[in-house]
């Protein structure tokens, strides 16, 4: 098919064979006609002059009959063969010049350069599409095969060499390559080029010749699609990634023992793991959709849903070890139940609930306290003997001790003293922890309080050589209060702050009411709480290191016990502190006071 | 002082070293004390001696029934009523110190917190107040 238009014209001029003798007449022609003009010329001025002028007749006859013969044999026969020749070559032609357009318009049609290489001369002939393509005026040019490698990109060349290398072997043909050329702006175009060896008659290549085709676009394309691509890629292994992590999620929460459900924010179930399932009793069908109050029993305290609700309305997580749950088959367990609202910016999406069954352990920590309970309880009677006993030794009733004998009974008692303030403090707590310490409000002078607790600490103030200061202006005269819990508030307070302030320190108590709430405060300069402990110090038997160091003698009960008197009472307790710089502690109370709560015993 | 001037402490303890330490510290501060470890004993006594001038009192006792059972009969004896008691006890719960109380008993101690000459120191104050208000 490319071959088309050249061999269709080289058919035509094959079957329109030059006329035979066409040639000779062609150049016998002038000379016969010259020859014939130059005769008649010499017989009609030099002939009569000469003795043969008497045949000057009969000669211009029979030259005149010669020329004459030799035109007719040129105008009847040669003349036709040739015009029938110069037609046809002029239609071999048109047809070949027209079929050659339509290749042309092909080319510049489809944006394709044409380029020649002729190998011998190293010459390169660039079509004007082709120069075009190189941002050079649209002419045909003839370039030297240099021009071609000084404009491939630097990272192609050496393909492109090779390429054609092997192609003018024969190794590759025809060939394809893709590579970049600099454009006359100094821009890059990416370029298809497809081309073939011309060999002549021997075998051995001559020239080259091909199409090239400016592809930057599809490259542009095909370099948005490939990065589309990887992102694509990229993505789809985030999300494979991500559907592993929720896989090893869901598994890990389906196998958890405790019992797990997701609820929407308007409280319907939308998950329930396996120990959720064998804890309630429930089956999945038979608790999607609908709401956990399924599991609500009238053993609840109502106030436990209230601070629920609360807290996690004000997204915040939700922790309780106060809440009994009804089983399916209507039996109750008490449960710990964490619940966590998942939050997107303000919004809720759902709530995260853990659940366990701690009736057991419940029972078990129970049963702990009340041993603890009841081995304080049994503590103090032989405590009693020894304080008493030791106490009527150092009393002469008996006779006077030697001074050593007399200092050995002192530690004796004293360190029965110490005992004996330690097992108050457990049986205190283990009131607390089994909820059975009662409190006994009546109006009291929170100012006597605390003063006759600073009047007991006297001594030790004096020998510590500390200030006192008292700020009881802003006091109310009385308060609602059990005087024994108020008195410990104040006790651990103040002799913590005797104990854990340096000699000469400073110390300051106040009381007074702020707004709809008694406020106290006990501050004091001294050793302070390490802040990496201060998160531990309303925990049972904590003790700071740095005054660990200073006091053996503390229990670690003192603090939580206060709490719990505080908290108990709708208080609030919190404190700052600082390393040798002092602590200050802050406790409010309702001003209505404490409320009356019946107990087996009060805290001593 | 003689004898006969010694004011008779009835002791009501069961913890052998502690009762003990009582009596001993009771005649000590010259008294006369009576250790009985049950509250028959104890009623016993009190019979026996055509009543006493002061009740130490133990809220767990051997035998049936507890310091509170004792009280109620003292309280409703006439001839005893007036004897001060003075519960010492380590275990009585909040609900009996109350009972106690409105028994009108004189005072109630936990015995580990209290030294035993405070609670004698309050003995002989509170009869030194009863000589006061007889006289």
């Amino acid at each position: 098919m490319e071959q088309e238009p050249l061999q269709s014209g080289k058919r035509i001029l094959r079957d329109a064979a030059v006329p035979r003798g066409g040639r000779l007449l062609l150049v016998l022609l002038p000379i016969v006609l010259i020859s014939g003009i130059v005769s008649i010329g010499w017989l009609l001025f030099v002939l009569p002059t000469t003795s043969l002028s008497t045949y000057l007749v009969p000669v211009i006859v029979g030259a005149l009959a010669v020329e004459s013969l030799l035109v007719a044999l040129l105008v009847f026969i040669v003349f036709p063969g040739y015009i029938k020749f110069v037609t046809l070559a002029s239609g071999a032609i048109t047809q070949t010049a027209g079929k050659s357009e339509r290749y042309v318009h092909a080319l510049t049609g489809s944006a394709l350069g044409y380029w020649e290489y002729d190998v011998q001369r190293g010459e390169l002939f660039l079509s004007g599409s082709m120069m075009s393509m190189l941002g050079y005026p649209d002419r045909d040019k003839v370039e030297s095969i240099d021009f071609w490698w000084q404009n491939t990109h630097s990272e192609d060349v050496e393909g492109l060499k090779r390429t054609i290398e092997y192609n003018l072997d024969k190794r590759a043909e025809p060939y394809s390559i893709t590579y970049r050329m600099r454009r006359s702006n100094g821009e890059y175009v990416w370029i298809e080029a497809k081309g073939k060896a011309i060999l002549d008659q021997s075998g051995s290549p001559t020239m080259m010749s091909g199409v090239s085709q400016d592809i930057t676009n599809v490259m542009r394309v095909q370099e948005v699609l490939e990065s589309r691509t990887l992102e694509l890629e990229e993505a789809t292994n985030k999300i494979e990634q991500e559907v592993q992590n929720v896989r090893k999620f869901q598994k890990a929460v389906d196998s958890s023992t405790e019992a797990v459900s997701i609820t929407t924010p308007d409280g319907a179930i939308v998950y329930v793991n396996p120990a959720w399932m064998t804890l309630n009793g429930y089956s999945e069908a038979e608790v999607l959709g609908r709401n956990h109050r399924i599991l609500k029993s009238e053993d609840t305290k109502s106030d436990v849903y209230v601070a629920l609700w609360e807290k996690i309305n004000s997204g915040y997580p939700f922790h309780t070890e106060d809440i009994i749950n009804k089983r399916k088959d209507a039996s109750i367990y008490q449960a710990e139940l964490s619940i966590a609202p998942i939050q997107e910016g303000n919004q809720t999406l759902f709530y995260v609930s853990l659940c366990q069954d701690i009736t057991l352990r419940k029972e078990v920590d129970r049963a702990k306290t009340e041993f603890v309970s009841l081995a304080s309880h049994q503590l103090r009677t032989p405590l009693s003997a020894i304080r008493w006993y030791s106490e009527m030794l150092l009393s002469k009733y008996v006779g006077e001790l030697n001074d050593k004998q007399r200092q050995y009974v002192k530690e004796i008692y004293a360190g029965n003293l110490r005992m004996v303030e330690l097992v108050n403090a457990l049986l205190n707590v283990s009131r607390i922890d089994l909820g059975t310490f009662a409190v006994e409000p009546e109006p009291v002078s929170l100012v006597e309080i605390c003063e006759s607790v600073i009047l007991e600490l006297t001594p030790q103030i004096i020998e510590r050589k500390q200030t006192v200061e008292k700020i009881f202006t802003g006091a109310p005269a009385t308060f609602k209060a059990d005087p024994k819990l108020i008195r410990i508030v104040f006790q651990n307070f103040l002799s913590n702050s005797v104990k854990y302030t340096q000699p000469e320190g400073h110390i300051i108590a106040e009381i007074r009411t702020i707004e709809e709430n008694l406020y106290i405060r006990v501050s004091d300069n001294g050793y302070g709480i390490p802040k990496h402990q201060q998160p531990k110090i309303f925990e049972k038997l904590f003790r700071a290191d740095n005054v660990r160091q200073k006091d053996t003698e503390g229990t670690g009960l003192g603090m939580y016990i206060v709490k719990a008197i505080v908290e108990s009472s709708g208080g609030k307790i919190w404190f700052e502190s600082d390393e040798n710089k002092g602590t200050t502690f802050h406790v409010t109370l309702p001003l209505v006071g404490m409320s009356k709560k019946s107990g087996m015993r009060g805290l001593n | 002082m003689t004898e006969s001037k010694q004011k008779k402490v009835l002791v009501l303890e069961d913890e052998r070293q502690l009762a003990m330490a009582v009596r001993d510290a009771l005649v000590e501060r010259n008294f006369q004390p009576i250790v009985v470890q049950t509250i028959t004993d104890g009623l016993t006594q009190l019979e026996s001696l055509g009543g006493v001038d002061v009740i130490w009192l133990d809220h767990y006792l051997l035998g049936t029934g507890s310091g509170l059972d004792f009280v109620v009969k003292v309280k409703n004896n006439p001839k005893w009523q007036q004897i001060p008691i003075f519960v010492v006890s380590n275990t009585a719960s909040d609900g009996n110190v109350r009972a106690y109380i409105q028994l009108g008993v004189n005072s109630y101690y936990t015995k580990a917190d209290y030294n035993i000459m405070q609670i004698i120191d309050d003995i002989e104050y509170s009869l030194q107040n009863e000589v006061g208000e007889i006289n």
